[in-house]
């Protein structure tokens, strides 16, 4: 079955300059370097990492907020990189994404009103009244009463401004939302509410969503398929069960280790790695992860491990796991 | 639903009292309730109606002559005085006061429209930034006063050329500060939702760059406006600005030195209304820019 | 022994018919050598208690209405400024969420850390200089000889929590207040970090008093804990009491909403509506419109901290059948 979405050797790389928009290039900030991974219809792909590993970056990347340096984003058979204004502007009715903060995602100037409308308005696919009514349709739906239209935003709680930026993600019924970090600036009673709207959507209208967060908990209560990301890469990708149950990648599996259990124990939890995350302008050689991993070999140290498939359906990319064909690290196909 | 007593819920916690107001009321209150802004904004509007009602109420004529009135001290004849061609102070410092208006007003407008333009674009388009910022720069190198000066030397003295050499000095700057909130908007995650929407450049900055960053532009034209009062003034004391016998404040002022000994009104009484007026200004701005500026941070 | 007593305090912000009461009669103790974890969500009041107890407050625009802060025997909110300037350092140490924002820019952190020491303790600067490096080695810090000359910026947030630890703790007080220390870190850092204060915890037999929001947090560090809602303590208990039998609707409320890696829900239950207005909250319990056990005997007053047994207080008066399910 061919996925909705399909990212191929997705890359990003800023480029950092001394002196101004004219000055030379003095580095390179390897934000995305050669990313995989697909998103089939109605399915959640959760993107998880920490600081400076890239999951916000691709989540813009796959709508063009932010232009990727190299790669491919093949969305229902089309090469999204391939398409020029006016037709990269009609495919914007498909993606669709929602933002951390509440507060920056919604123009204080707008009434709510006019946020939810404004897609429907640049596409033109309703007139004024139906528009309206397509409006407080939307509100209904997330949550909020057709009465908070006229309202502006500073008059709403963070998790209801977090609703008022879902509806308007809706308004032109997409097929694919890129959640970037959704939930993480609610507290912890709100979250679960947008959460549980997230899946309620989804089961309606057969959304597909790449959830990007830093909480595994929620990453995985809401997600199909999780992928981790390290520094620019995509270490270890498979379905939700066996990531957790068999984290097969040392830097997931510290992952999920490091995650405070809401249950008290009596002994003390020993972290498995040490040190810094290193920065993204001057990754380690090798392997990115091997100056913490608890793993680490000579190899490792040298060469980039290359994806393989240990499980079906669960790839890895570390030395640990060899990719059955030893040739060099390129891409795994789907 | 499972999710209905969440719903109710949501919507109860939206207070259902008539805050329907919008920002602009809130603003306007609060504005209202500052002390500078009120003083500014009485003092203001005193000098706009003096400027406006006094030469029609007093109906005197500016220009009239008459060598038996000469001199006189501010009395009963004479509310101001008169100068040394017997004209009347009043009349005189009250046309300059709508002289001096005119002149603030139309610098301000033609620094809303053309700063607005050069600093949106400087700041929305990278690739413009460069270019022209640099052409600003060129013009801000120069200290106002003297390239005010140099202009109206060579443009010739009249006021649309008083305006003209005004605006071209202040523009850079209005820009500046109109592309440093454009630079920050920018980067607002309201503005990326409308990209991801499928907005054009046009709309974008017509609906959520701009109005988003008229908090300082407004702040600045008020200080703008007492500027250019002042600048104005500056001028026609050196002898640059509208030629005599128009009566500008300034042209009052610099007649009125030779007489300072005999008949110091003449040059005082101008004096104090500039004051008063660049004041009731700079009061007006300050409180615009405390009631404005932390607004600009998006609320928490 | 105890080290801390808070007694009915109350902390108002505002005057007149608007006036916010954001920590309403909180009392609680926190012994020697105790961690107490505060959890609650924004606008429950854990902030502003923990800047109460230091006297970091601005007064006005808030203002400590009543109550008392009992710290080693003496009441602290009668102290002068002077007197609680000695205090902060040596008696109470504070660390803060945003480490990039409790760290003065301009200074290097070999500055900032050798000023806290040189405040309380009269040594030499030679001595401040050793004991600097000997705390920035004990938080773990690689290098401390050149860190001392780095500025905060060039560090990354780990790091400056662990700089804002080595300060805290420079002048070995007996409580550590952290303000949500961990919420801004990676979760691999937050656990070295939880770790450290653990281990500093024990090597300098201090207390701690955590605030967070995180469930997590609290079971891996906490010894007590306390759960606060719109100002108000609705339930207090030693932790394992507190997971095991939470017996206040709120607590289990957070607990259910919790992803936890472990179970496999399909649906995770939600508190339903949003936190009550501060200027107005409602007559009776502050959590009753959220409340699924509600009574109308919750509207009426409010609910007293009640002893429910075994060093466990509830606010809820179905406290009861909430722990027999």
């Amino acid at each position: 079955m061919t996925p909705l979405l399909s990212a191929q050797r997705l890359t990003k790389h800023f480029a950092v300059r001394h002196g101004g928009v004219f000055g030379r290039v003095r580095g390179l900030l390897r934000a995305v370097d050669d990313v995989d991974f697909e998103v089939a219809a109605s399915e959640t792909l959760g993107l998880v990492g920490e600081s400076g590993c890239g999951k916000s970056t691709v989540g813009r990347m796959l709508l063009r907020l932010i232009e990727p340096t190299a790669g491919s984003i093949v969305f229902e058979g089309e090469d999204l990189l391939a398409l020029q204004s006016e037709a990269l502007r009609a495919k914007r009715r498909h993606l669709q994404i929602i933002f951390q903060d509440p507060y920056g995602a919604l123009n204080p100037r707008m009434t709510v009103e006019d946020i939810i409308k404004e897609p429907i308005e640049i596409h033109g696919t309703l007139d004024g009244r139906s528009a309206s009514r397509r409006v407080a349709e939307l509100l209904d739906r997330v949550g909020l009463s057709p009465a908070h239209a006229r309202r502006y935003p500073h008059e709403f709680s963070g998790g209801q401004r977090q609703r008022i930026g879902i509806a308007r993600a809706l308004a032109l019924n997409p097929r694919f939302i890129v959640c970037d970090e959704p939930v993480s600036a609610l507290d912890v009673s709100i979250q679960a509410q947008i959460v549980n709207l997230l899946q309620d959507l989804q089961d309606e209208m057969g959304l597909a969503y790449l959830f990007i967060a830093h909480d595994l908990g929620v990453v995985k209560h809401i997600s199909d398929r999780v992928a981790v990301m390290y520094l620019g890469k995509i270490v270890e990708i498979a379905e939700k069960r066996s990531l957790y149950a068999e984290p097969l990648h040392p830097y997931t599996q510290a992952l999920i280790a490091a995650v405070p259990e809401p249950k008290p124990r009596a002994g003390r939890r020993r972290s498995a790695i040490s040190g810094e995350i290193p920065s993204a302008l001057n990754p380690p050689r090798g392997c990115r992860f091997h100056t913490r991993c608890p793993h680490v070999m000579p190899i490792c140290r040298e060469l980039e491990p290359a994806v393989a498939e240990p499980k079906p359906g669960h790839r890895v990319a570390c030395h640990l796991y060899p990719a059955a064909a030893a040739a060099a690290p390129t891409a795994a196909t789907a | 639903m499972a999710e209905d007593v969440a719903t109710l819920d949501t919507v109860a916690a939206v207070p259902v009292e008539a805050r329907r107001s919008s920002t602009r009321w809130d603003t306007l209150f609060r504005l209202l309730r500052h002390p500078s802004f009120r003083t500014g904004i009485i003092l203001t509007a005193l000098i706009v109606l003096a400027a406006i009602f006094v030469p029609i109420i007093s109906g005197v004529d500016p220009d009239k002559l008459s060598m038996r009135t000469r001199f006189m001290p501010p009395g009963a004849a004479f509310l101001f005085g008169t100068d040394n061609f017997g004209r009347s102070q009043l009349a005189r410092v009250a046309y300059g006061a709508r002289l001096s208006l005119l002149i603030g007003t139309a610098v301000v407008l033609l620094n809303a429209v053309f700063g607005t333009l050069l600093g949106a674009l400087a700041g929305y388009f990278r690739r413009l930034d460069n270019p022209l910022m640099r052409f600003n720069d060129a013009l801000m190198a120069f200290p106002a006063i003297l390239l005010a000066i140099a202009l109206t030397a060579v443009l010739g003295r009249s006021i649309p050329n008083v305006i003209l050499a005004l605006s071209i000095v202040y523009v850079p700057r209005t820009a500046r500060i109109v592309r440093a909130s454009v630079l920050v908007i920018r980067q607002m995650e309201f503005v990326q939702a409308a990209v991801a929407a499928g907005a054009g450049h046009w709309r974008i900055l017509r609906r959520h760059i701009l109005p988003n960053s008229m908090a300082p532009l407004i702040v600045q034209l008020s200080f703008l406006f007492a500027y250019a009062v002042l600048a104005e003034a500056t001028l026609s004391f050196l002898g640059l600005g509208a030629e005599p016998p128009t009566p500008t404040w300034g042209n009052i002022m610099a007649e009125g030195r030779q007489y300072m000994r005999e008949a110091p009104w003449i040059i005082t009484i101008p004096g104090g209304a500039l004051a008063m007026t660049v004041l009731a200004l700079n009061l007006l701005g300050d409180g615009l820019r405390d009631v404005l500026d932390p607004r600009l941070k998006i609320q928490q | 022994m105890t080290l801390l007593s808070v007694r009915d305090l109350r902390v108002q912000f505002g005057g007149g018919a608007g006036a916010i009461t954001a920590v309403d009669s909180v009392s609680f103790d926190i012994a020697e050598g105790e961690v107490l974890g505060i959890v609650g969500e924004s606008g429950s009041g854990k902030s502003v208690t923990a800047l109460s107890i230091m006297g970091l407050l601005p007064q006005p625009p808030a203002r400590i209405g009543a109550g008392s802060i009992w710290f080693e025997g003496e009441n602290i909110l009668t102290y002068s400024e002077r007197e609680l300037r000695n205090l902060r350092g040596p008696g109470i140490g504070m660390i803060f969420q945003e480490p990039m924002t409790s760290l003065n820019p301009v200074f290097t952190i070999g500055d900032q850390l050798m000023e806290t020491i040189r405040v309380h303790e009269r040594i030499s600067p030679r001595a401040r200089r050793e004991r600097a490096v000997e705390m920035l080695t004990k938080v773990g810090i690689a290098a401390p000889e050149r860190r001392l000359a780095d500025y905060p910026h060039q560090l990354s947030g780990g790091m400056r929590q662990r700089v804002m630890i080595a300060m805290a703790l420079a002048c070995r007080p007996k409580l550590l207040i952290a303000d949500e220390p961990t919420t801004a870190l990676d979760v691999t850092i937050q656990q070295q970090i939880l770790e450290l204060l653990l281990d500093l915890r024990e090597e300098f037999r201090m207390a701690i008093m955590i605030i967070t929001h995180n469930m997590g947090v609290v079971a891996e560090v906490a010894d007590r804990v306390i759960v606060m809602y719109a100002g108000k303590i609705v339930e207090r208990a030693g932790v394992k009491a507190l997971f095991e039998h939470p017996s206040h609707p709120y607590t289990r409320g957070l607990l259910e909403s919790i992803p936890s890696l472990e179970d496999d829900r399909q649906r995770l239950k939600t508190i339903p509506g949003a936190l009550p207005n501060p200027a107005a909250p409602p007559p009776g319990c502050r959590f009753e419109p959220r409340c699924g056990f509600r009574l109308e005997a919750c509207r009426a007053a409010v609910p007293p901290l009640a002893d429910i047994g075994g060093g466990h207080d509830s606010a809820c008066i179905r406290h009861r059948e909430l722990a027999n399910p």
